[in-house]
């Protein structure tokens, strides 16, 4: 699994990328991320793991809650850090 | 060996270890008759438009781009909506999008 799961370094052939690679080619640009419990970062993403540990500055943190009576997400909070540490097991996705 | 002569303390011969461990199967001889290996079925999707449905109830139909040991995957020209496309899609993302392999259920091709 470790051979598997190793991003690639040495790789020239670009059909040989892993998914975290998608990552280190996003390092140091804008990037969101949507986390559990609807919350979202965006932010320019500094460093990353292979747990999907990651480390973003100029983050803003937007905590959406579904309104029910009109059926719409309203946002609830939405704080801001220059610098952020996620924790892996919270990442859903991520995109530029 | 009996229970009885497992519990007594008195060390066991050689002979005695030897039919020990000639009782417990040795996990080589357990043969995965699997007709397609998990990880091959995985890759050959590669490339391939996908459905893939996290444990949340949110689905992601896109292009498959690549996908590791994790299960860690990128798609392209990926729409996200919750359980059924008829709810209305979510959103659409025109960039790569990565997504942890920890929180998906299944994916399949479309």
């Amino acid at each position: 699994m470790s051979s598997l799961a190793s991003s690639s370094t040495s790789k020239n052939n670009i059909n040989d990328l892993v998914p975290l690679d998608l990552l280190r080619l996003n390092l140091d640009t804008k990037v969101i991320v949507k986390l559990r419990d609807c919350r979202e970062l965006r932010g320019v993403l500094q460093a990353f793991d292979s747990h999907s540990n990651l480390v973003l500055s100029d983050c803003t943190e937007t905590v959406y809650k579904l309104n029910d009576v009109t059926d719409e997400l309203e946002i609830l909070e939405k704080n801001e850090s220059e610098m952020i540490f996620v924790r892996g097991d919270n990442v859903l996705l991520l995109t530029t | 060996m009996s229970t009885a002569e497992l519990q007594q303390n008195t060390p066991a011969t050689e002979e005695q270890q030897q039919q020990q461990q000639q009782a417990v199967p040795a996990t080589e001889d357990i043969v995965n008759t699997s007709l397609i290996s998990i990880f091959s079925f995985l890759k050959q999707l590669k490339g391939k438009r996908v459905l893939v449905k996290s444990h949340s109830g949110i689905c992601y139909k896109g292009r498959l781009e690549s996908i590791d040991g994790f299960m860690n995957i990128s798609l392209t020209d990926a729409i996200e909506y919750y359980e059924c496309e008829t709810n209305g899609i979510l959103n659409e993302y025109k960039n790569e999008i990565f997504v942890r392999g920890y929180g998906i259920m299944h994916m399949s091709e479309l």
